[in-house]
This record gives C-alpha cells, sequence and structure tokens, in this order.
C-alpha cells in the first residue's frame, strides 16, 4: 500500500520536497507560504509549524511549470504519487491513468482506519486557503453511502437508512468516493461542495471525509466524476492505481491510511451551490470546473488522526498548485485514452490540458489520418470535454509535453489565415476561461500546427534541430568531446525535443 | 575593462564584450581545431540547446587568413535572457526584466552622437584587402546547416545610404557568400534597407554602396537589429544605448562609416538588376524554409579587418523553443525595449511589448491597459503597417499588470481570457505581405518575386487576451504583494530552491 508518507518520502528522496520550519500560521502565511513554492517551481513544502496539530503540505501533487527545461516535471509528484516514479515519462503517468479508469479488484478491507486518535477540528489546523478567514478543506475525498448518490430518487422517498449499515461498511460497492472541497464553520459545521450526484444527499445522512489519503484514492476518486461514466467505481480505481486498503466508517468505507477522518452528517437541506451565501468559503478547486457541482452542509461527529497526522492541500489560485495538476493529469488522461480507443486506431501520440494554460487549451500531438482529420479530432475532443474551447494540433513530432515547441508550433506552422478555425457561435460555454461565465454560447477553436496531409513531401519543412541538421559523425563527435572541448552541461540540460519519442531523457 | 562580476562600463568593441563574459565565466575559448564546415555550428547549437557557456573557435580549420569564430555570442541564458546584453551595455547583469527594460529605454531617449575617427586610429583597418586581394572564402565564413544553401555571413552590421538624404541605415541581412567576391543578400521589400534599393537605387539602376561590419561592438549590432526611425542617426542611438560616443571610421572605398571597433568590413556595392540565388536557409522559425530564391547581389570593393579577426555568427532556428540564440535573445533584449519605446512615442501608454518566448520574430506580447473602445484595433493596425508589417504575424495583448516577459502569466491569460467568439481579430483575409521565409505557405505561394517577399498574401491577426474585467482565482491567489513577500522570504530562509523562470518581477 503507498499512503501519503510514502509518497512524501519518494518526494524527499528525489529532493522535491523541502521542509519550513519556522512558524507560518494556517490563518493565513501557510497558504501564501506554499502558493509561492508553487508560483516559483519550488518542491512541494513541508510546513512543520503551523499553530495546529498537523503538518500542512502544499505541491504534494504540484509540480513546476514545463515553460522551461528544468530538474524536475511537472508530472513527477504524480508519477511518483502514482508508484510510476518520479522520473516517469509523461505517457507512463498518462498509460497508468487510462489502465486505472478500468479499475482493478476491490480493496482489501481492514478493521479500522489507522487515523485512531480522536482530535478537534479546529486545533488541526487546517490552512485558510485564498479569501477564505475559516479552515479550508482542498485535497479531499468524501465517502457518501451510495444509496444517497444519484438523482435524489432514493433520498425523496424518504426510506434511505442514515448510514450504510454495519454489515456492509467495508463494501466498496455500498460507498461513493467523491472529491469534496469544504470549509469549517464554527467548532462543527462544515460547508462541502462534491459533486451534483452527491449533493442530493438528504439531512440526516452520515458522511465521511478523508483527508491526506493514499493518493491513488485522491486520483481515483477525481477520476470516477469526469466525464463520462463507462469507468469503474473510485474504490476500485484507487486499487488499480493503489492497492489501498479500506476501513468501515458510518458513511462506508474509506482510505484506511488516511491522515484524517472527519465523520460527519448532513445537516440542512441539500442546496444548490448557486447560493453564493451555502457555499464553502476560499476558491473552488479546478475539478469543480470540471463537473457539476452541489453544496452539502454537515455537522462534525468526530475526528481521528494518525499520529502526527499529515495534510496535503491545494494553494488554489497559485499557478500551478496542485488542483490544477490533478485535474490536468486525469483530464489529459481521459482524453487520451478516448481518443486513442474511438476510431479504431490510436492517432494522438500524446495530449495535455497544461497546468500553465490553465486548462483552458487542449494540445494534441497526432497523426492526422486525412485532409480534414484535424476537424474530426479537435471536434471530438470539444465534444468530449467542457473545460476548454481552444484545441491546437501538432505533429507527432513534437515530443511529449515540449511546451516550447508547442508554442513555436502554433505560431510559425499554422497558417493564419486557414490554419486557425472557429466554430459557429453556438458552442456550450467553456468551463475552464474566464469569460462567459454566465453559460452564454460562443464558439470554440482549434489552430492547426500539423502539416497539412494533402502537401507534398518536398513542401516539408525540416526542423533545425542538432539531430536532424548536422551528420552523424559531427554529432557523435561533438556529443563524445564535450566536456573535452570545456563545456560544463550534460545531455541533462538539453531541452526536450532532444530526448527520446517517451519524452525520458 | 570591467570584471565578470560587476560591469560597470559598456563594452567598446566586440573583443571587449568577450572579455567581459570571459570574466564572468560564461565563455569557453576553445583551442582544438574545429571546422567552418558545420562542425563549429554544431557545437554552438549544442551550446545553445544545452545553455553552456559561449564558444569561442580559437582555431578553425582550412582558412588561409587567421580569424576566429564566436558562436552565438549575445546568447542569454534561458531563465533571463537580457543578462548578456546587460552586462555588454554596462549594466548589472543581474537586473531584473523590468529594470532592464527600463534603462535600455531611457538610454535609447537620449542619442549620443558618435564621433569620427582616422582611419589609422582604427583598429578594423589593420590589414586592407582591395580589388584582386580581396577573396572572401579566405575568411571561415561557416556553413551553418547541412542543407543551407551555403557558407553565411550571418551576424553583422550591414550600412546603407539613402541616396536622397544624408541619412544612413544600420541593420540586419545575411549575406550568402558566392564566391571570392560576391554573396548574395536577403533583402526583403518592406523593411528600410532592400526599400532603399529596390525602389530607389534599383529604378535610377544605380549601385547601393554598402558595408557589411563583422563583430562590431555590442551597442552597434543591438542597433542594427532594432527598428530604427527613417531618417534617424542610428550610430546616435547606438551611443545611447552605450551611454558613450561610438566611434566611426569612413570606409576605404566608398565614403560610408562603419564602427571603427569592427573585427572585419566587407565594402562593396549592391548591383541593380543582379540576382542570384539565396537558400534555403534554417531560420528563425526553427525550420529549414526554401525554396531558393533570387536575391540582390553584393559586389565587394575591400575587406579590411583586424589581425586574427574574431567572425561571430548565429545559429539561426536554433533559438526557439526552450533554447536561445543571438537572434531570440536580442529580439527580447533590444527590440522589445525599442518597440515598446516605439509605441509609446507613437501615443500609445503601453507597458511592455516583448517577443513570444519561444518564437523569436513572429509574435509578440504588448501589455497595456485598454483606454477606449477600439483601441487595441488601433494599435495592432498602427504596429502591422510598420515595424511589424512582414515578419509579424500575431499580437497578443494582455492587461497592463500581466507582465509579457512572464510566459506562464501570458500563455494563462491567453487560454483564460481570450475569448475565440470575440477576442481573435482579422482572421481569415488573405491581404497582407509576408516574406517568403515562413514555413506555411507552399513553394508556389513564396513564388520568387523580385522584391523578395511572397507571391501570396497572409493574413495577420490580434488576440484580446486582457481580462476585460472579467476574474478568475488567480488574481486572488496567494494574498496580497507584502503577504506573497514575506512567503518568498520564508521560502528563502529555509533554503527552499526557487526557480521563478523568466520574469522580470522577481
Amino acid at each position: 500500500m503507498s499512503d501519503l508518507r510514502t509518497h512524501l518520502d519518494r518526494l524527499d528522496a528525489a529532493s522535491d520536497l523541502a521542509t519550513v520550519n519556522e512558524r507560518v500560521h494556517w490563518a493565513d502565511t501557510a497558504a501564501a507560504v506554499a502558493g509561492e513554492a508553487a508560483r516559483t517551481n519550488a518542491p512541494a513544502v513541508r510546513l512543520a509549524d503551523t499553530g495546529g496539530r498537523a503538518t500542512l503540505v502544499g505541491g504534494a501533487f504540484g509540480g513546476p511549470d514545463r515553460l522551461s527545461v528544468r530538474s524536475r516535471e511537472p508530472w513527477s509528484r504524480t508519477g511518483s504519487a502514482l508508484g510510476v516514479g518520479h522520473d516517469a515519462a509523461y505517457l507512463d503517468v498518462l498509460d497508468a491513468l487510462v489502465a486505472a479508469r478500468r479499475g482493478g479488484s476491490d480493496p482489501e478491507p481492514v478493521d479500522h482506519p489507522v487515523a485512531t486518535t480522536d482530535a478537534d477540528l479546529r486545533t488541526l489546523g487546517l490552512p485558510a486557503v485564498g479569501d477564505a478567514d475559516v479552515p479550508t478543506l482542498t485535497l479531499g475525498v468524501a465517502a457518501v453511502p451510495a444509496a444517497a448518490v444519484g438523482d435524489g430518487a432514493a433520498a425523496a422517498s424518504g426510506s434511505l437508512p442514515a448510514a450504510v449499515p454495519e454489515d456492509s461498511r467495508t463494501d466498496p460497492g455500498a460507498v461513493r468516493w467523491v472529491p469534496v472541497r469544504g470549509s469549517v464553520h464554527g467548532s462543527d459545521g462544515l460547508r462541502l461542495s462534491v459533486p451534483a450526484p452527491a449533493g442530493s444527499t438528504p439531512e440526516g445522512t452520515r458522511v465521511t471525509i478523508a483527508l491526506g489519503t493514499p493518493p491513488a484514492a485522491l486520483f481515483g476518486a477525481t477520476m470516477r466524476w469526469l466525464g463520462e461514466s463507462q469507468v469503474a467505481g473510485a474504490p476500485s480505481i484507487a486499487d488499480a492505481l493503489g492497492p489501498v486498503d479500506i476501513a468501515p466508517t458510518p458513511a462506508g468505507a474509506v482510505p484506511a491510511a488516511s491522515e484524517v477522518v472527519i465523520e460527519a452528517t448532513v445537516s440542512g437541506a441539500p442546496a444548490s451551490v448557486s447560493t453564493p451565501d451555502r457555499r464553502p468559503s476560499g476558491p473552488p478547486s479546478p475539478w469543480e470546473r470540471a463537473v457539476a457541482t452541489a453544496t452539502l452542509r454537515a455537522r462534525v461527529n468526530r475526528v481521528r488522526v494518525r499520529e502526527d497526522p499529515v495534510v496535503p492541500f491545494a494553494p488554489t489560485g497559485a499557478p500551478m498548485a496542485d488542483g490544477r495538476h490533478l485535474l490536468s493529469t486525469t483530464e489529459s488522461a481521459r482524453l487520451y485514452g478516448r481518443v486513442n480507443n474511438y476510431w479504431g486506431v490510436a492517432p494522438a501520440e500524446w495530449l495535455a490540458l497544461p497546468v500553465e494554460a490553465g486548462l483552458g487549451i487542449c494540445l494534441v500531438a497526432s497523426d492526422v489520418l486525412y485532409a480534414g482529420f484535424e476537424w474530426q479530432l479537435a471536434n471530438t475532443l470539444f465534444s468530449f470535454s467542457r473545460l476548454f474551447d481552444k484545441v491546437v494540433i501538432l505533429d507527432t513530432e513534437t515530443p511529449p509535453m515540449d511546451l516550447g515547441r508547442a508554442f513555436d508550433d502554433v505560431w510559425v506552422k499554422a497558417h493564419p489565415a486557414n490554419d486557425w478555425e472557429f466554430s459557429d457561435p453556438e458552442a456550450p460555454a467553456a468551463r475552464a476561461p474566464h469569460y462567459r461565465r454566465d453559460g452564454a454560447t460562443g464558439s470554440n477553436m482549434y489552430v492547426d500546427a500539423a502539416w497539412d496531409p494533402r502537401w507534398d513531401e518536398e513542401y516539408i519543412a525540416p526542423r533545425v534541430t542538432f539531430e536532424a541538421t548536422y551528420p552523424e559523425e559531427i554529432r557523435e563527435a561533438v556529443r563524445a568531446d564535450w566536456s573535452e572541448l570545456g563545456f560544463d552541461h550534460g545531455p541533462g540540460d538539453d531541452p526536450t525535443h532532444d530526448r527520446g519519442a517517451d519524452g525520458s531523457a | 575593462m570591467t570584471d565578470g562580476g560587476a560591469p560597470n562600463v559598456p563594452a567598446d568593441s566586440f573583443r571587449d564584450y568577450l572579455g567581459m563574459i570571459d570574466a564572468a565565466e560564461e565563455l569557453n575559448r576553445i583551442g582544438a581545431r574545429v571546422s567552418w564546415n558545420l562542425e563549429a555550428s554544431a557545437i554552438t547549437m549544442l551550446a545553445n540547446d544545452r545553455d553552456d557557456r559561449v564558444p569561442v573557435f580559437e582555431s578553425v580549420t582550412d582558412c588561409q587568413v587567421p580569424a576566429r569564430l564566436v558562436g552565438d555570442p549575445y546568447r542569454g541564458t534561458r531563465g533571463r535572457p537580457w543578462d548578456r546584453p546587460a552586462r555588454a551595455l554596462g549594466l548589472p547583469p543581474d537586473l531584473s526584466g523590468e529594470e532592464y527594460y527600463r534603462t535600455v529605454m531611457e538610454r535609447l531617449r537620449n542619442p549620443v552622437a558618435p564621433v569620427e575617427v582616422d582611419a589609422t586610429d582604427a583598429a578594423c583597418k589593420a590589414v586592407i584587402r582591395r580589388g584582386a586581394d580581396v577573396d572572401l572564402f579566405s575568411f571561415p565564413w561557416p556553413y551553418i546547416h547541412a542543407a543551407d544553401g551555403g557558407r553565411y555571413s550571418n551576424l553583422h552590421t550591414m550600412v546603407a545610404p539613402d541616396p536622397d538624404s544624408s541619412w544612413t541605415d544600420w541593420s540586419a541581412h545575411r549575406a550568402m557568400i558566392q564566391d571570392g567576391a560576391r554573396a548574395s543578400v536577403l533583402l526583403l521589400a518592406g523593411e528600410q534597407t532592400p526599400n532603399l534599393f529596390y525602389y530607389r537605387y534599383e529604378r535610377r539602376e544605380e549601385p547601393m554602396p554598402v558595408a557589411l561590419a563583422v563583430g562590431v561592438e555590442p551597442a552597434a549590432q543591438f542597433t542594427a537589429s532594432m527598428w530604427i526611425p527613417t531618417g534617424s542617426d542610428e550610430a546616435a542611438f547606438a551611443g545611447g544605448l552605450k551611454g558613450d560616443p561610438v566611434e566611426l571610421v569612413e570606409c576605404t572605398t566608398n565614403d560610408l562609416k562603419v564602427p571603427a571597433s569592427a573585427e572585419l568590413v566587407i565594402e562593396g556595392r549592391i548591383i541593380p538588376g543582379e540576382r542570384l540565388d539565396e537558400g534555403p536557409f534554417g531560420d528563425y522559425f526553427g525550420y529549414m524554409h526554401g525554396p531558393r530564391r533570387s536575391m540582390p547581389v553584393l559586389r565587394v570593393d575591400a575587406v579590411t579587418h583586424r589581425e586574427d579577426p574574431l567572425i561571430p555568427f548565429c545559429v539561426e532556428g536554433s533559438g526557439v523553443g526552450y533554447s536561445l540564440n543571438t537572434t531570440s535573445t536580442t529580439e527580447v533584449a533590444c527590440t522589445g525595449p525599442d518597440a515598446t519605446l516605439g509605441l509609446r512615442a507613437a501615443g500609445y501608454d503601453v507597458e511592455k511589448c516583448v517577443p513570444w518566448r519561444f518564437t523569436p520574430r513572429s509574435v509578440y506580447v504588448v501589455s497595456t491597459d485598454v483606454p477606449r473602445p477600439g483601441y487595441l484595433h488601433e494599435l495592432a493596425n498602427f504596429i502591422f503597417t510598420t515595424w511589424g508589417m512582414l515578419h509579424v504575424d500575431f499580437f497578443v495583448f494582455v492587461d497592463a499588470d500581466v507582465d509579457p516577459l512572464s510566459t506562464r502569466d501570458v500563455v494563462e491569460a491567453l487560454a483564460l481570457h481570450a475569448d475565440p467568439d470575440s477576442d481573435f481579430h482579422q482572421f481569415g483575409a488573405e491581404t497582407m505581405p509576408k516574406v517568403p521565409l515562413n514555413i506555411y505557405q507552399t513553394p508556389e505561394e513564396k513564388g520568387d518575386v523580385e522584391t523578395g517577399t511572397s507571391k501570396s498574401k497572409t493574413a495577420k491577426a490580434y488576440i484580446d487576451a486582457t481580462s476585460n474585467g472579467e476574474s478568475g482565482v488567480s488574481e486572488s491567489a496567494g494574498g496580497d504583494g507584502a503577504l506573497r513577500e514575506r512567503a518568498r522570504s520564508v521560502l528563502d530562509r529555509a533554503g527552499v530552491d526557487r526557480d521563478p523562470g523568466v520574469t522580470s518581477g522577481e
């Protein structure tokens, strides 16, 4: 089992986790410090002294941008979290997520969560993020009784039991794991944002929030609610990525190794997310742009923590914050898997919703199977995801996540008159951008930065790269003599366009 | 001469500049024998790609005149493209981007007239070769990319006079060496010197006297890459940039004046009605472009040079994506401040105009307030019809508080604020001129037009990525400035390795 602590140990071993021992209070400075670390491409930061009981970690699922050559990749921490490796290639991370969508075996049950020490929610020191002036929850997984999740029919009937029956509390089928973002109000009040199907949970229903879950559970809960429903349940996805043990709570099973387990009871009528005074404090998590959400209010019944609990959080709003990374990789994997299982062939070499672009642009490097395929590919992506309204189609010669080359090609390879294509203005509003938040329709656009398949071969301009520009004997001699020639930097400093096709060094 | 750590006087010569970066341990003097035939450029490209030291090839094989090559001497470092130009101009290399732009613009506002020196005092006249003694191939002009049409001089200042006034233009137009006394010069109509040739000299069937000054002092090199208004004294702008007068000396075979500190000067005439092949060439887009085209011919009358001259060159095309070269660096460090100043002089209160990080010349980012409806359209049209006419296809406008030097902020603004429905303008109309160096037109569309532009037209566009009052989470993220500053201090005290990337604010 790979729990959060194992993940952090791996980051530590990879010199991708720094510790701040100075007091940074949870009420203001903690989120600011994590935000600055994310903003400046720093390692994840462990905040050892926040005035609360928990150690906070910002950036555990974040990473640096890919707008320069760095020693760490944006997906390195995700690769580490998923057990693929901190040095994993981008496509290995995507492939792991794609494979997990089918689910694994059921998680193994254990008798009780590892978190056994009772605690007071207010003394944990959960960080106030963004404009919140109360403690917030940003990277949580909520366990909700399966019978309470859906179209509300069961809830409306009044026949729903408040809790999962005791003999089913380690049954993965009896529970739904959902991503949750929330805030703490008073001594025991919670406002929670959850995917809309979980928002119909009636008053009195038990719900459990797990913080510091094994990473696989966090990814599983997020993946389950993105896009189409033909995916396994979150516990099964998590187990495929994990494995993950589960432990009983009144709301159903939770990841056993979770750092903090908050048992609560839904305390008010389900509220629409459009009611501002009922929303959780703090900025919405990026996943809330990708799925319809609803707000739940709850009262805390019991809080249990592991010894010296560690709580990861996202400094939401800072560029490169964890939530964007989490959504970027999961949504990229989903779309990558779908477009490569749609036409009977797998044309997409790689696909990414770069965190750097706030998930508002989708890059896809693909074989252009025939004239017009670019249109088909772009519009397929628009139909699969509502996050973005801009697609850039690249040739497969652009290495995975080489944003430098991708954001060169978009300007120089696409004809400004012919290769920037706009739909009619009746497309649904994309959810990641800041405009048309009222839902007004507008245009989608794609940039065709791939060579026109109708062009003669002689029209295709070769790239200027070290590999393509010089004869092999010169390349070999230059590389072999590099140090002798008096240079300092080695292959590790090469930009990605000189790396292998899989993006690895 | 300054030391490498604390420069405070500008470089008076190219050699002086190399000494500065040598002292800063940013220069690699390579003693091993290296060929001009692809080898020097291959080493340079790898140094560019790896953000390594600037190579000086002290021993070049197969050249009759002892001479050295310098690969991409002005390439900035990945995170701070302006650092070496700053050093060359006597500025602290650790200036923030904001400070660098402000300082360079201030200097450009204060031109310093050049001084003329006698030929006997001019370093570039140490050796004078004329007539039959001239053999361009006796110098180690590099063969830069394996598919190039020939060997090139591509990092020089071309000096050419207006036949109808006292104005002399400095510009940068590469020259492909054809034989011992001829080169074809890339002249694209729409730019100042090409316009002088095509529409004045050639129409009058007169040769245009020119000088290619190779390895000039940095301020002169930087000025050649800028769009200095017609009629202005380019040497005075170079002096302003430097903060000291530039020394000029009269050519040996014509009355043009060139920077006296040059390593080598090719004097000659561009002949009306004559054309020779030029290209293909690996160009600034990052691609080899073709096909060959016909370009005006420079006939060489004399070559003067220092002893053991240093010949700088640029591995064009290697300054895209994550890598920098001299072209992409001077675009950020020279063209950007110059363009910003030019827009302000034209009455547009822009904050900054900066080339897109991964593409040297095709797209610029302008940070500006939008004071009135139609302002961005007006601004875009102004630029497209002046200095942005032929090379630039796109302008991206961002809010005044978005730093165009921060690629991430620009990418995010483009993704999250530019509405496909209303913020992309002027697409679809093929009405505008384009240089044939591009790769999105077919060879037929490019043609082989007498004046160097493509036969077919293209479209240009501007993208409004300003917020238009839209707000997002990022705007409130991280708290106020004081809190963010405190947070940075905490991280620094904890020894956290921060790397903000290319940004002027840190």
